[in-house]
């Protein structure tokens, strides 16, 4: 035991600010623990405009992580893997939704694919789409805040795919589909994974950009965490209940990841 | 289908210009130390590596002219086995061989090399023997055009060495493409090749038979190469392993091999494995013979003795062991090899 600790010798002082670093990021969620309202749980989570959020969040998230897996995959794939000329500035404008604050995403998407925006009037006289302040809002908007993670994950995953396999099997005549489905992607699962969770959880909790493009109408456009700003005001323990629900959600992420991705074997 | 390829490499500021012929059912060794351009060439063979310039011909046809034309390995039906065998982790062993044919035909190369009872297990519950048994059969499974072997044995340890060649050897009796096999292993060179190809930093310096090539080495790394101790002879099962005995020779020329193999058969050795002593050997070692010394020559930085006697042999030593031996031209002394280290092949 002694040993150990000579190991890890710190000095004495250096465990106060770890340790108020700790509360600082663990008392908010006991807040949350503590003043649930365990009882009425089910009645919160399930009546009428907090479910509707709750079905909304699953379905929009769920149809942003579908979208960003079709377009996103391949991107991720084309940076880890083609060689062409701008492929630095490509990463870099990829990853420029990762830091962007999410109401800049969401005034960014009006200028694009609003009413008056570079594409929106396109979309509107030809496929009678308008994108603003619908739900369908709400996943272009989740989807454009949180595809970046899947990509960048991605990428990652299928660069650390020795190149090599890819060769043998051009070798055994397989044709590059084959290849790519056959033997790389299934090779970068963990990652695909990884990213697919990732990108979910993140358009889950999108807000900045959902409130900006597609504004909080129930029913419509107001996911959970526009539900939670909401309720805070006038219903206190349907915030505190969405909350608590949340949290669960990113527990349970954490988890997912940790066995995929630490524990995980390929 | 026959091999021709002149082209050249670059590789910012070196170049590799692999040179190579093959006709079909031919084995070539291409020889060299690590970075000579071995595995480069075996890359633009396979349609892993464009040419800059020159020409790749693989049965008369272009598939790479160093410029317009570059047929992708795909089709160029020429299987690559890697040293680290490469077969695919998330898939079984009979997947991994029926990748590109049909799973009878795989089912059938894996029984061939004797690892048919493995076909359901992953890769990673493979032994490297194993495992590169596996790789070759897969690459053989499609009946390819050209077969390439980059250092397929080195990841294995003696005994799987001399295993795998022997089945290799087999195998490529009636194989009816060209093989070329890069290796640093002069007794995978001997057994196998019917040519060899040796390269020095990228370039070709020299091609002949086997014979020839052990014969007039013209670089150290080809002399040190061939610098082998082979003796022909009878074989025969003693005690758990086999005894040579050379034709019309003395009891004391005779040479175990803890290796099973009977009929006419060579028995190699490299230089390394000879341990000398000045007096008589105590112990357990089964290969002691009675020689002199006849010439002590610098070898890289050891020493290669040539040793007269019944037995010629050469043995390469430490310059430390030469000082302690006190070794010199007529030194009398006893060399012993291990019969673990004796490698033996039909002839």
């Amino acid at each position: 035991m002694s040993r150990r600790r000579g190991v890890a010798a710190l000095p004495r002082w250096a465990y106060l600010p770890a340790g108020l670093a700790m509360c600082f990021l663990g008392l908010p969620l006991v807040g949350i623990l503590v003043r649930a309202p365990w009882r009425r749980l089910g009645d919160e989570l399930f009546s009428g405009t907090v479910a509707e959020a709750l079905r909304l969040s699953v379905l929009c998230a769920t149809a942003a992580t579908v979208a960003s897996a079709l377009l996103g995959v391949p991107l991720g794939i084309l940076l880890a893997r083609a060689d062409f000329p701008g492929r630095r500035v490509l990463r870099a404008l990829v990853t420029v939704p990762l830091v962007l604050p999410p109401v800049v995403g969401g005034v960014a998407l009006f200028l694009a694919f609003g009413r008056k925006g570079l594409l929106g009037p396109w979309l509107e006289s030809w496929f009678g789409v308008t994108l603003p302040f619908s739900t369908a809002g709400v996943v272009v908007a989740e989807t454009f805040v949180a595809m970046p993670l899947l990509v960048v994950t991605v990428e990652g995953a299928v660069r650390a795919v020795d190149t090599r396999y890819a060769e043998v099997a051009g070798t055994l005549g397989a044709s590059p589909s084959k290849t790519l489905w056959q033997v790389t992607l299934p090779l970068a699962r963990p990652g695909l994974i990884a990213g697919a969770v990732l990108c979910w959880a993140r358009a889950l909790g999108e807000f900045g950009a959902t409130i900006t493009f597609a504004g909080s109408f129930p029913g419509r456009t107001q996911t959970m965490p526009l539900a939670v700003y909401e309720a805070l005001e006038h219903a206190p323990e349907g915030a505190i209940a969405l909350s608590l629900l949340l949290l669960a959600v990113s527990v349970g992420v954490l988890v997912v990841l940790r066995d995929r991705w630490i524990g995980g074997s390929a | 289908m026959s091999i021709e390829l002149a082209g050249v490499v670059r590789r910012g500021d070196s170049e590799v210009a692999p040179l190579l012929e093959a006709a079909p059912g031919e084995v070539v060794a291409l020889l060299g130390p690590n970075g000579s351009g071995k595995t480069t060439t075996l890359r633009v063979l396979a349609g892993l590596q464009p040419l800059d310039s020159g020409t790749v011909r693989l049965g008369g046809r272009v598939v790479d002219d160093g410029a317009s034309v570059f047929v992708p390995a795909r089709e160029r039906r020429a299987a690559m086995v890697f040293q680290d065998h490469l077969l695919f982790p998330h898939l079984s062993v009979l997947d991994n061989v029926a990748f590109g044919v049909r799973r009878d035909r795989a089912r059938a190369e894996l029984a061939a090399w004797g690892v048919g009872e493995l076909a359901e297990r992953h890769p990673r519950q493979l032994s490297g023997g194993q495992a590169q048994r596996v790789a070759i059969a897969r690459a053989l499974a499609p009946e390819p055009a050209v077969l390439l072997l980059d250092e397929p044995f080195a990841a294995l340890d003696a005994a799987g060495r001399v295993e795998m060649r022997t089945a290799l050897r087999h195998r490529l009796a009636s194989y009816e493409a060209p093989v070329v096999i890069a290796t640093h292993d002069p007794v995978d060179a001997f057994v196998l090749a019917d040519r060899f190809v040796v390269m020095a930093a990228g370039q070709v310096v020299q091609t002949g038979t086997p014979a020839e090539v052990a014969q007039r080495p013209r670089t150290a790394f080809v002399a040190t190469f061939v610098g082998l101790n082979v003796l022909r002879g009878t074989a025969r099962a003693i005690d758990g392993g086999t005894i040579v005995t050379p034709a019309g020779a003395t009891a004391g020329l005779a040479v175990y091999s803890a290796h099973p193999a009977e009929g006419d058969v060579f028995a190699a050795f490299s230089p390394g494995a000879v341990t000398l002593h000045r007096e008589p050997p105590e112990g357990s070692a089964r290969n002691v013979w009675q020689l002199h010394v006849d010439a002590v020559e610098p070898l890289g930085d050891g020493v290669r003795v040539r040793l007269a006697g019944p037995a010629p042999l050469i043995a390469d030593i430490t310059r430390a062991a030469v000082a302690d031996l006190g070794l010199g031209s007529g030194t009398a002394v006893w060399a012993t090899v291990k019969a673990t280290q004796v490698d033996v092949y039909p002839a």
